[in-house]
């Protein structure tokens, strides 16, 4: 393989090979984005506030504890971590306000994660933030009418329905949908 | 859209959140599991967006530098992406070559993400065998930048190229497209007399000898008539072998020089199988080297079919590294003479007076050296010389001045003439018909001197690819070239 100057001088006999990037259109890198930082912030904020009913001056060392998980663990991990913790301190005679307020917590510092590893933007993780207090709010009012067991299978079959109905439209609406 | 592992590990901890909030009745787990769910729903939203991008800014381009190519000729393949991206995810493009299609080295996958969102890559391929061939639309696959999701589609246009057989014999010798098949050397001597083979009758005129004639002619015709026969003769043959760099161009196997190498060594046999004397002299980039003075001996043609069947072309130059030392065939006899002399054996007294007997000359000289070799040739002569060039189209003028001095001097001259643009792996199919144009015509300049032919010597499959790939570029300028 050669690149295109070699080929346009040397023709086919050249085997060399390197990649040839075009510097001149190239954006400039975006700088790094400190926004996360706030969203973090806010989140453990929101968790330490909701919690400290339940276990007072405890509720540091619980927001430090899901701080540390999120920055080293791989997320699936640290959700998972934070969760149980934070469940472990409001325990089950929680109010819902209480469950969503810590649920957004967490959500918030997901969304921040996401922003500094830079997988997100901040328009999503708004998005991301907003599905998160908009299901929790139905799942709440749904307890309130319905069985644990039936509103959580509910839940479960409306979210795996939108990525489903999500990913077909994917195929539809970019054409790729496989020819036979 | 492909779901990763890392998708699946958050979807089981989502489910698991929302099973252990059920199996103990804990709205915060529930809760857990829904934020877990909803995060990869805003994952997989993002990704949509990614490749919608993708999709409608990915500009790729998969082209070959030419589209008409020789079995076994490495031809070069050119792959341009560029894309905006505004998502991070990233693009990696995977060209495929078809089955028969050999890569020449493995192509490379061609990356672009935000930081660099362009690319151009020269792949070099190789057809074994003839054929049409389709290059399909390169694989496109984006990843987004979490490793949650993954698609891939094909993206742009793929192209066609027709691979052209290799001649069964890949030496063309020929003038303006007519192929000559006639072997090399049987010559005619132009005189009638007596001979061995019948030539024509003519009317017994007084003075001729008696014994020569045809009586059967004669009672058929009541007339007496002789019959002519073509005179047998001994033809000096000449060989001039161009051996400058220019005579190197081209692959190993398919240079100029190889070619010359199967022509001369033609020559060569020819000579020895009618017995005519012949001499070698090779041409190098500032002198000329006399390697055989012409002789008609059974040692001079082997010596010179040996230099000439040689691996790496003549072989009267062994070259490496550029170097230009010289092994002649001189010195070579002379240590075979030095290496008999003290040796009382039967087989070494049959050998010495061939070496004995030899007396073969170097000479240098200083400018023009093809034109010296040429003038050196004539001026030692015998009567029926017949001089055969074998050169290239670089040296242009010296090669037209070298065959007017032969012209003018009554010599019967044969050149062998390579054009360098069919040994030129970089031109384009444009470039070079031009340059064959240009060469055709310098030909015919050459052919139409006295007592001059000149014939062109190129690799068969080129010639013939690179005619039947200009045939549209002729047609779209208005007619035949």
């Amino acid at each position: 393989m050669s690149d295109e100057s070699a080929a346009a001088g040397h023709g086919e006999s050249d085997v060399s090979s390197h990649d040839e990037s075009d510097a001149a259109s190239r954006p400039a890198s975006r700088p790094p984005s400190r926004s996360w930082a706030v969203v973090a912030l806010a989140g453990a904020l929101l968790v330490g506030v909701t919690t400290w009913s339940s276990v007072g001056l405890l509720a540091i060392p619980l927001v430090g504890s899901i701080l540390a998980a999120m920055w080293f663990l791989p997320l699936p991990y640290a959700l998972g971590t934070a969760f149980v913790v934070a469940a472990a301190a409001v325990g089950n005679d929680a109010g819902s306000r209480q469950v969503v307020g810590v649920t957004l917590g967490l959500a918030t510092l997901v969304g921040a994660a996401s922003l500094r590893e830079g997988t997100f933007d901040g328009r999503t993780v708004a998005g991301y933030l907003a599905l998160t207090a908009g299901v929790s709010a139905v799942v709440v009012v749904a307890l309130a009418s319905a069985s644990f067991e039936a509103v959580a299978f509910g839940t479960t079959l409306g979210l795996g329905l939108a990525a489903y109905g999500l990913h077909r439209y994917e195929l539809v609406a970019l054409d790729l949908l496989p020819d036979s | 859209m492909q779901a990763t592992r890392r998708y699946w590990e958050m979807a089981a901890l989502a489910g698991f959140l929302a099973t252990f909030g059920v199996a103990i009745d804990s709205s915060v787990f529930l809760l857990g599991g829904v934020a877990a769910a909803t995060w990869l729903l805003a994952a997989q939203y993002r990704f949509y967006v990614g490749v919608r991008d993708v999709r409608s800014s990915l500009d790729v381009t998969l082209s070959p530098l030419r589209t008409q190519v020789g079995a076994e000729e490495p031809f070069s393949v050119r792959l341009t992406a560029s894309a905006s991206l505004s998502t991070p995810c990233s693009v990696t493009i995977t060209p495929d070559s078809p089955v028969g299609i050999d890569d020449a080295d493995e192509w490379p996958t061609v990356s672009l993400t935000p930081d660099s969102d362009s690319a151009t890559h020269v792949g070099t391929f190789r057809a074994p065998i003839a054929g049409e061939f389709s290059f399909d639309a390169p694989d496109v696959r984006v990843e987004d930048d979490f490793g949650l999701f993954a698609e891939s589609f094909t993206q742009g246009g793929g192209f066609d190229i027709r691979v052209e057989p290799r001649a069964s014999d890949k030496l063309f010798v020929g003038k303006g497209g007519m192929e000559i098949s006639a072997g090399f050397g049987e010559h005619e001597s132009g005189q009638r007399g007596p001979g061995v083979g019948a030539a024509d009758l003519r009317e017994y005129m007084p003075g001729d000898d008696i014994s020569r004639i045809d009586w059967k002619a004669t009672a058929r015709l009541n007339k007496p008539h002789i019959r002519e026969h073509d005179v047998e003769t001994t033809r000096e043959v000449g060989l001039i072998v161009d051996e400058r760099s220019s005579m190197w161009d081209g692959p190993a196997g398919r240079r100029k020089i190889d070619f010359v190498r199967e022509v001369a060594l033609a020559f060569a046999n020819s000579a020895a199988s009618m017995s005519d004397p012949l001499g070698l002299y090779t041409v190098s980039e500032d002198d000329v080297q006399s390697v055989r003075a012409s002789q008609a001996a059974d040692v001079q043609y082997a010596t010179i079919r040996s230099l000439f069947s040689a691996v790496g072309g003549t072989a009267m130059t062994t070259r490496s590294g550029g170097d230009d030392s010289r092994l002649s065939v001189p010195e070579r006899a002379n240590d075979l003479r030095a290496s008999l002399d003290g040796d009382s054996s039967a087989y070494a007294r049959t050998l010495r007076p061939y070496f004995q007997t030899m007396r073969p000359y170097v000479e240098k000289v200083e400018s023009s050296p093809f034109f010296t070799a040429t003038r050196r040739v004539i001026t030692d002569r015998s009567e029926n010389l017949w001089l055969v060039f074998f050169t290239d189209d670089t040296h242009r003028e010296e090669l037209l001045e070298s065959a007017k001095f032969a012209s003018n001097r009554g010599v019967q001259l044969l050149v062998f003439v390579a054009p360098t643009t069919l040994f030129d792996p970089e031109s384009t199919p444009e470039q070079s018909y031009d340059a064959y144009l240009d060469f055709e015509s310098f030909r015919k300049r050459l052919d139409r001197l006295t007592n001059v032919s000149a014939m062109e010597l190129s690799p068969k499959d080129k010639r013939e690819t690179l005619l039947r790939g200009s045939q549209p570029v002729r047609n779209r300028a208005g007619g035949s070239r």
